[in-house]
């Protein structure tokens, strides 16, 4: 028997097919269901389960009738996200079949499946009427926690019905293979490592004498531990009965711990330099805003801050909201003019996490989207304060980036909302002539937004920065002019 | 015999990237090619060490710029390594 597939489409994803997975497997991984805690990561939105898309990809793959897979591979390449266009190429025949998902020309999801005629002595599928999750929250794991030999065992069954609906909504996906995708997609996401993970990669063999069943059992070892890059590699296997259903590798990276901001190195700091001085620090509750809040407090100014959440630690004078929020930012003007009475800094560091993109069709859209939000976070305090700012002789300042002057090839969108507002506070030193600005060019910093295994490799400190344009701003900036620190 | 080092490295970025039109070139780096993010990277190391049998230090890997400086240091890699017949 041989069989062929070839073909191009392109699927998307909703909120509502990460919480049908979420069901069906028994993932509940934050950083696929929860918009709060996606935030904080280096991702900013929830990411998409990347078995979700390994199951959508399956739906293009039609093994023969009568055959069963033997083995499956899925490499999980890099993040996907609700709403984008992913664009599916499968083929294969003799036995391989091999399956992509491509964001316009980057394969974001790879899938190898093998098969052979089963001569009609597979073993019978049961299926169960109950799912069986052991964990309803995702384990918390320490990188120096796992260590090779670490062994997780317990019991699992699928959601049989949400796991049915999805396989057929997916374009008719295998059984086992939905089964073993969403199985290793609970093992990683909720067990080990769990809250932290990023699943890498899955290799899987049948054994075709076990069934899939509603109560199997699962066995994970750390095979081994990659300390460089956090990558973790397990030994995994599924069972029904004494029987094995599958076996194999799952490979998996450990998110690093969010950065704590950093005490500020007060070593020849005069504490008084800013004092009587008010400052406003815009996106204050981590990275540099959140230095920069105790950079100018440390040098005795009052300082209030802007965040969308609240940290334990931040100062009472933080307003929670949105720093695009025409209202939030009114209520911090009133306060700071009713207790100050003027406006000596204002900070404007809010800035949503830009992650990779190409100037390609499918990217026109979240290009446009991300330059909007991003200049909107700077506009929208700029057009609230000025005026303040301006009575005081203020000074804005503006946390701009390196690659303005040193373009990358993979953030249009990134150095097109810098450059936007860097030219938007030298249009408001010609209308408002009594302040100065200040654009900070900082290089690539450790903050959330670049707090990954690689991204963190030559990061510089926020705290260093933050003392530095903190240093600047005791000495005075000449009104009606832009100055750059980069 | 063993392969020249250039020729090995070759097949590891067409195998990492899936692209058999790679051409390595000393000053080719992570800004010429769109795929070259920091995940690819890690998987690109690893075949490497996989391929070659070494290990980079994470310092070592922070400070490669472009594959003339990634053959470099897999040279000096696998000299200090027992010599291969």
């Amino acid at each position: 028997v041989s069989s062929s597939t070839s073909g191009q489409t392109s699927i998307s994803f909703t909120e509502q097919d990460l919480a049908f997975f979420s069901d069906a497997s028994g993932d509940r991984n934050p950083l696929h269901l929860n918009q709060e805690y996606a935030r904080r990561t280096p991702y900013g939105q929830p990411v998409v389960f990347g078995c979700l898309g390994a199951m959508a990809c399956l739906g293009h793959i039609r093994l023969p009738s009568g055959w069963s897979a033997t083995s499956l591979e899925a490499e999980f390449l890099r993040p996907m996200f609700l709403g984008v266009k992913y664009r599916v190429e499968a083929a294969g025949d003799g036995g391989r079949w091999k399956g992509r998902l491509f964001d316009g020309s980057k394969p974001v999801v790879s899938l190898r499946v093998t098969a052979e005629a089963s001569h009609g002595n597979e073993a019978p599928e049961e299926i169960g009427s109950a799912s069986a999750f052991e964990r309803r929250e995702a384990a918390v794991r320490q990188q120096e926690s796992i260590v090779p030999g670490l062994t997780v065992s317990g019991a699992y069954g699928c959601n049989p019905t949400a796991l049915s609906t999805l396989a057929a909504q997916c374009g008719g996906v295998d059984r086992l293979l939905a089964t073993v995708l969403s199985w290793s997609s609970y093992l990683v996401g909720m067990e080990l490592p769990g809250e932290c993970a990023l699943f890498s990669k899955l290799l899987l063999h049948f054994h075709g004498t076990a069934p899939c069943s509603a109560a199997m059992t699962y066995r994970a070892s750390v095979a081994s531990v990659d300390s460089r890059f956090a990558l973790i590699e397990t030994d995994v296997s599924l069972l029904t009965g004494a029987s094995t259903v599958a076996s194999g590798k799952c490979w998996s990276y450990l998110r690093p711990p969010a950065p704590e901001v950093e005490e500020i190195d007060s070593s020849g700091v005069r504490l008084d330099s800013l004092a009587g001085r008010v400052a406003v620090v815009i996106g204050s509750s981590r990275g540099l805003g959140a230095s920069m809040q105790r950079a100018l407090d440390l040098r005795g100014a009052a300082v209030y801050g802007m965040a969308r959440s609240r940290n334990a630690g931040d100062p009472a004078q933080t307003e929670v909201g949105d720093a695009a929020d025409p209202e939030a930012l009114r209520r911090v003007r009133e306060r700071v003019s009713r207790e100050r009475g003027r406006l000596d800094f204002l900070i404007c560091n809010a800035c949503p996490p830009a992650l990779p993109l190409r100037l390609q069709p499918n990217a026109a859209r979240r290009i446009e989207e991300y330059i909007h939000q991003a200049v909107s976070l700077t506009l929208t305090p700029l057009c609230e304060f000025l005026e303040l700012l301006n009575q005081s002789n203020g000074c804005a300042v503006i946390i701009s980036s390196i690659f303005v002057e040193h373009p990358v090839s993979e953030f249009p969108h990134y150095i097109a909302a810098k450059g936007a507002v860097e030219a938007l506070v030298r249009v408001a030193t010609l209308q408002y002539p009594r302040i100065c600005t200040l654009i900070v060019r900082p290089p690539k910093l450790l903050t959330a937004m670049t707090n990954t295994p690689m991204g963190r490799l030559g990061a510089a400190s926020p705290g260093l920065l933050a003392n530095c344009i903190a240093a600047r701003l005791e000495h005075p900036l000449e009104p009606g002019r832009t100055e750059i620190l980069s | 015999v063993t392969e020249p080092i250039e020729l090995i490295l070759t097949k590891v970025f067409w195998d990492v990237f899936d692209d058999e039109t790679i051409a390595l070139r000393p000053d080719l780096s992570a800004k010429d090619m769109p795929d070259w993010d920091s995940l690819t990277h890690i998987r690109l190391l690893l075949t490497i060490e996989r391929e070659f049998r070494i290990k980079f230090t994470i310092t070592e890997v922070g400070d490669l710029k472009n594959v003339g400086e990634l053959i470099s240091l897999i040279q000096s890699k696998t000299s200090s390594s027992s010599p291969q017949s």
